[in-house]
């Protein structure tokens, strides 16, 4: 038998990508989120759970993300960069966080509509996974073939 | 800092992190490559490493690719936890903290139990599918020094 014990101490670097982070949260996420409240769809793409039939003549639509006053929720999001490198943070602003907060986190229920309904609006898909996969190929791409010998 | 704060603060808003790791001493992509070249490789072996990499997830480009994967909710708050420890540091002893009232048993059994930020990492973190609940659980990893937890009350003896 031949055994190989391999060992070393390779090291790799440690990269910093937060422009690229930055550009992916902006262009790539938020836009993608947003579109969704605009269709009215989920951050997979599905409907929403139906609202009671008050809520949407109160409301004047159906859309649960859209309020009375027809502002979106995408409105209120932002992303900044951190002081620390390799972070980017997309956030909704307080103003609607709260509301947003009991939509997708505590869920709602009402009397007319028992079981507790989750409206999943934010977050990262498999779409936005892969474009930002898409993204960083290229990007890969053309820094190896500007790169000066 | 009093414990509520913190796990207010688990709450309070939605978040996103796209949280790669941070290094003071991190270099960019393009000096990477320099660096390759430089050292007489080619083009077209960087590109392939640097491509397969990210596909795979490896050593270069595994914490961007936790960074911007598809997400369930769960995830989303783990996301956030990562940014709270990065302030809190990770030098102090934690306590797992189970806030919820269907505590899972693998909660049930941390709960209360204090340990350095590495063996809870070892161990698996609050949302990183280690626990029954996996990424629905709702507990949380708090500093020792703000908190003093009871157990858990249950019916029946449990």
């Amino acid at each position: 038998m031949i055994r190989i014990n391999v060992s070393g101490d390779v090291k790799f670097p440690d990269m910093d990508f937060t422009k690229d982070l930055q550009y992916i949260a902006e262009k790539i996420i938020i836009p993608e989120i947003a579109g969704h409240i605009q269709n009215g769809t989920d951050i997979q793409g599905n409907k929403y759970p139906s609202l009671a039939e008050s809520t949407i003549k109160a409301k004047g639509h159906p859309n649960p993300l859209i309020g009375k006053d027809r502002r979106l929720f995408s409105e209120t999001m932002y992303q900044q960069t951190r002081k620390a490198k390799n972070e980017v943070l997309i956030r909704i602003k307080a103003v609607r966080a709260d509301i947003g907060r009991y939509l997708q986190i505590e869920g709602i229920r009402s009397k007319k509509i028992p079981p507790k309904r989750f409206f999943n609006f934010f977050g990262v898909n498999q779409i936005m996974e892969k474009k930002a996969v898409n993204y960083m190929k290229r990007i890969i791409n053309e820094r190896v073939n500007n790169a000066r010998r | 800092m009093p414990d509520g704060d913190l796990s207010n603060r688990e709450l309070d808003t939605l978040e996103i992190f796209l949280t790669a790791k941070a290094q003071r001493t991190a270099i960019t992509l393009e000096e990477y490559i320099q660096s390759r070249v430089i050292q007489g490789a080619t083009k077209e072996a960087i590109k392939a490493d640097l491509l397969a990499d990210l596909e795979g997830g490896g050593r270069i480009f595994g914490e961007f690719r936790n960074a911007v994967r598809a997400t369930s909710n769960g995830t989303v708050n783990r996301f956030r936890d990562t940014a709270i420890f990065q302030e809190l540091g990770t030098e102090q002893n934690y306590r797992w903290a189970a806030v919820l009232v269907k505590t899972c048993p693998d909660c049930m059994d941390r709960h209360g139990k204090v340990k350095k930020w590495d063996e809870w990492e070892a161990d698996g973190l609050p949302r990183t599918g280690q626990t029954v609940c996996k990424e629905n659980c709702r507990c949380m990893l708090i500093p020792e020094e703000f908190t003093v937890l009871e157990p858990i009350m249950r019916k029946g003896g449990r």
